[in-house]
């Protein structure tokens, strides 16, 4: 091993001094393992399934401790890699350096920083490659599919099987349900459960132009929808007596029209058939799906069969998959079915817990224990008016049984928004600027030296100040301050990026270094600061030529047409410029003292 | 005969009288000027041999009057030296009003010559490097290089100007891979990378050293490094600020040797300026001696010798004793010294220049004086430090 390394350090240093210096070969070898590691605890986190029963398993890196573990792995590799690097320095000893190998170091530098710190990458690549090798597009939706079967037996919320609820046969499907006491015409058709009031109204649309004055909410307007040039708003309309199609006014499982889980990223979900009726334009209500009328039409099918074998064939998929998934239940197939199947009647009479009943303390708060009393699966309940009598009739049905479908839920989100997730999305850009900042701050540090880099940092933070306080100044005058901001930032970014240029030879050496570490660390900044300016100016413009109708989808603005691109731009800016900019610091090095 | 042959005799002769160090080490120069890489790997195994067999001196002699036998068949093109490789014209720098200026001086060096420059603290020598080394800015005056290859930047210039400054800066690793990452720099192909440190190495005396840390090595051998480092680069000039500071008497005589006899290549040829507080030290190795007062120079080199032979000076002697001024008085009263200066232990006396320098010898012996030791210092520069 000894001779291993001693050869392959001796070639590395008589072929690429450059590598050698910075202690290329250990370094990438000892970052290469790290990753490796860090992939295989993000790849063998998620053996354990019930990791998946929290909410957005994605973000764990930095929720469970790996992100600071990463954190100090990062330094720590950082710190001993720098000790190596300040050991020699080629450009500062005047051994022959071309603008090549000068801008070689700083991308070096650059991809070095990139692999220190983005630990992320792996451990999140490693729980997606496991997510993705072990639960297949296809089973993935068979479970889905088998769960949202069963969900209408899941009896955790009455709501969930009251009158409202109800959206399958149609005109069912178009109408709008009236839950709110005071908003019920008791003169015409209206049924009552435990006190709590449901009436059917037909519903028109009006379309509002933008322009309108009439922003505010109409008389009877129980939702609006939005185009590129007008608002949508539907009203309830008239009673609509649906006494033909109610089986009775108690909650009943063949009420249910909730969805357990909707996918999020599948494209029959996208390519979603619109219902026809009032649907169609309602599409985008989360109130009003396609959806809901396939699960109530699913389950009123289903009950009307009158089969238990057929739900219980339901039941006991559903707690297969519980047991695939490790999700906590107390429930059998026999009890449950017991619990929601009464022949000829598909009442609701026992209420499922979503956790175990704990005897816990009234002061009592736990997260997941919070949200999983809370959660509601498909309706929030805070859309109706909810009776006392209703309150306490679902307290006296509440069984002792429980099965944690928040956790099932949380599983299957995980699953699919793993799965479906570019995790470089984003982050990416989080960890690039990070690293060439670093980069840059050291590459300037290399080739001027402490002096001028420490300077450097106090002129930028004077400058700061300076533009902080005259903004501060010019918002008390009323004047657009951001504007006055970028404008400031410009103008001292061009000054300090003219002097190295043009007054090489006549400033002092040691204040040039000054400008030549903040040119090097700042210039991305600087064509940020120009893309702001123009996009700033264009905004303004918009603002003047659309007025109150102003959007900015209506006028072009560059940094919105650039969106995520900016920062690739502005990368690759900043690299072509500090190719060219190595000519100036070879000059500027170059240069006698004083 | 030609200068090649001259000094593989003289090498010859060194190892025939058994100064055995000495001819081995110019034996190097002459390895090393032939450039032929087969004798390269011989000389490393002979300095490995003579390491490993420090006793043998007649195993040594042996073996390098073999390896001068191949090296003398190498014909050898010597470099031309006639042109001057740095001309300073006036140069002047000033800190300031009232503060500290130098010059109008200037400066002529050649390929394959020693300059001392010399001066007591605060005179300016190290300015004067570091505006040849062009560190500093000049205020007045004119600097031309002219090296076997033009400069394209003046980044490009500053890599063939090497200047050591009296603080060398701390070496980190391994010696001999930093010794090896100059060359790397320099491009040098990587199967001559090894060869040629290695050489270095044992050219300047390091063979022992080479497996040691930088914080377990002596200011000298530390210096010897720094040198070491220093001639891989091949340097056309060399500026060395204080390069016997802190060395002992013998590493101070063995360093100037080297640094005279490498500098003296044939083929390779460098020039190189020394400043230092060593007087006689730097005298014996040097062309020439510029000695810096107040920022202005007085210069003394063997064409002063010749002057005075024809144009008679003072005879000057420094004689350190601890008797009283008037015991010297007395001996000397037949020779009518004009001064007698006591500096601190040393007398510095002048004589009318009919005295000679055997007569004041004479004249002490006749009196049975005790001294610790005389010299003439009508030529050296020691003169001027005479206050």
């Amino acid at each position: 091993m000894k001779k291993f390394i001693q050869k392959t350090n001796k070639y590395v240093l008589e072929n690429y001094p450059l590598l050698w210096n910075i202690k290329a070969t250990w370094f990438l070898g000892s970052a290469i393992l790290l990753h490796a590691l860090f992939f295989l605890t993000g790849y063998f986190l998620m053996s354990d399934v019930t990791v998946l029963h929290k909410r957005r398993v994605i973000d764990i890196f930095l929720e469970n401790g790996t992100a600071f573990f990463a954190s100090i792995v990062s330094i720590i590799q950082i710190v001993i890699w720098l000790i190596y690097l300040f050991k020699n320095n080629a450009f500062k000893e005047f051994y022959p350096t071309s603008r090549k190998s000068l801008f070689f170091q700083f991308l070096i530098f650059f991809c070095f920083f990139f692999i220190s710190i983005s630990y992320y990458f792996s451990y999140t690549i490693g729980i997606k490659s496991y997510v993705t090798s072990h639960y297949s597009q296809s089973s993935f939706l068979e479970d889905v599919a088998i769960a949202n079967r069963a969900s209408p037996f899941f009896s955790h919320s009455l709501s969930d099987y009251t009158l409202d609820k109800l959206k399958y046969p149609h005109p069912l499907d178009s109408l709008y349900c009236e839950t709110t006491v005071n908003d019920i015409d008791l003169s015409k058709p209206h049924y009552i459960f435990k006190k709590n009031y449901y009436q059917f109204y037909s519903v028109i649309s009006i379309e509002i132009p933008l322009n309108d004055r009439r922003s505010g909410r109409l008389e009877n307007e129980i939702h609006s929808s939005y185009t590129d040039s007008s608002r949508i708003a539907f009203l309830k309309d008239t009673v609509v007596d649906v006494a033909a199609f109610i089986r009775s006014e108690k909650p009943l499982y063949s009420n249910y029209s909730g969805t357990f889980y909707s996918l999020k990223y599948s494209i029959d979900t996208l390519n979603m058939e619109k219902n026809n009726g009032v649907f169609k334009v309602l599409g985008a209500s989360p109130y009003y799906s396609v959806e809901a009328w396939k699960s109530n039409k699913d389950i009123s099918e289903l009950m009307d069969q009158k089969n238990p074998e057929l739900i219980k064939e339901r039941l006991q998929k559903l707690l297969d998959l519980v047991q695939k998934y490790e999700i906590p239940t107390n429930l059998t197939t026999d009890q449950w079915l017991q619990l929601v199947y009464q022949p000829n009647a598909f009442e609701v009479t026992n209420i499922i817990r979503r956790v175990p009943n704990l005897d816990l303390p009234s002061d009592y708060y736990d997260d997941d224990y919070y949200y999983d009393y809370n959660y509601v699966v498909s309706y929030p309940e805070s859309a109706q008016d909810i009776s006392e009598e209703f309150t306490s009739y679902k307290t006296e049905i509440l069984t002792d049984y429980y099965l944690s479908t928040r956790k099932l839920y949380n599983t299957f989100e995980n699953i699919e928004h793993i799965s479906h997730t570019n995790i470089f999305e984003g982050t990416i850009h989080f960890f690039i600027w990070i690293a060439f900042f670093l980069a840059s701050i050291l590459f300037a540090f290399r080739v001027t030296g402490l002096r001028p880099l420490l300077f450097g940092i106090i002129l930028s933070g004077i400058l700061t100040m300076m533009v902080g306080l005259g903004t501060i100044l010019f918002d008390f005058a009323g004047g657009d301050s951001s504007l006055v901001a970028l404008n400031s930032i410009f103008f001292m970014g061009t000054i300090i990026l003219i002097l190295p240029l043009f007054f090489l030879k006549i400033i002092r050496k040691s204040f040039l270094g000054i400008f030549v570490v903040l040119s090097i660390v700042g210039f991305a900044g600087y064509l940020l600061t120009i893309i702001g300016i123009i996009s700033t100016l264009q905004r303004q413009r918009c603002v003047r030529l659309f007025d109150y109708n102003y959007e900015e989808e209506k006028c072009f603005i560059l940094m919105n047409y650039l969106g995520e691109n900016t920062s690739y731009i502005l990368l690759l800016a900043s690299l072509i410029f500090l190719l060219l900019y190595t000519s100036i610091i070879k000059k500027w090095r170059a240069l006698p003292e004083r | 005969m030609k200068k090649n042959e001259l000094r593989i005799q003289q090498v010859f002769s060194h190892l025939e009288n058994n100064d055995l160090d000495l001819g081995f080490r110019l034996l190097m120069d002459c390895v090393h000027d032939t450039q032929d890489f087969s004798l390269f790997k011989e000389t490393i195994s002979l300095a490995d041999w003579k390491a490993q067999n420090p006793n043998n001196e007649t195993g040594l002699t042996q073996r390098c009057k073999t390896l001068l036998e191949k090296t003398a068949k190498i014909p050898i093109e010597e470099a031309p030296r006639e042109d001057f490789i740095v001309e300073g014209e006036k140069l002047y720098k000033s800190y300031g009003a009232n503060r500290f200026s130098l010059g109008p001086i200037s400066v002529n060096i050649k390929k394959g010559e020693v300059y001392g420059l010399v001066g007591e603290n605060g005179n300016g020598k190290t300015t004067l490097l570091r505006i040849l080394a062009q560190e500093l800015k000049l205020d007045g005056g004119e600097i031309c290089y002219n090296f076997k290859e033009k400069h394209l930047s003046s980044f490009d210039l500053k890599t063939k100007l090497i200047y050591i400054p009296q603080r060398t800066k701390t070496w980190y690793g391994s010696l001999k891979d930093n010794l090896k990452f100059v060359l790397s720099n320099y491009n040098i192909p990587a199967e001559e990378n090894e060869i040629r440190t290695l050489m270095m190495i044992a050219r300047f005396g390091l063979w022992n050293y080479k497996h040691l840390k930088w914080s377990e090595l002596s200011s000298g051998y530390k210096m010897r490094f720094e040198l070491a480092r220093t001639m891989l680069r091949q340097p056309e000039l060399l500026l060395l600020d204080e390069p016997l500071a802190n060395l002992d008497i013998l590493s101070q005589q063995l360093i100037l040797e080297d640094l005279k006899s490498i500098c003296n290549s044939l083929n390779h040829p460098v020039g190189l300026i020394l400043s230092s507080q060593q007087l006689y030290e730097v005298e014996k190795v040097s062309d020439k001696v510029i000695y810096l007062k107040n920022g202005k120079y007085h210069e003394s080199h063997s064409e002063v010798k010749e002057e005075i032979v024809t144009r008679p000076e003072k005879l000057i002697v420094e004689i350190e004793s601890t008797l009283s001024r008037e015991v010297l008085t007395k001996a000397f009263e037949d020779l009518n010294p004009e001064r007698l200066i006591y500096n601190g232990g040393v007398y510095i006396a002048f004589f009318p220049s009919t005295v000679r320098y055997h007569q004041v010898l004479l004249a002490l012996g006749a009196a049975k004086v005790e001294i610790v030791y005389s010299r003439n210092i009508s030529k050296s520069s020691r003169r001027f430090f005479v206050s």
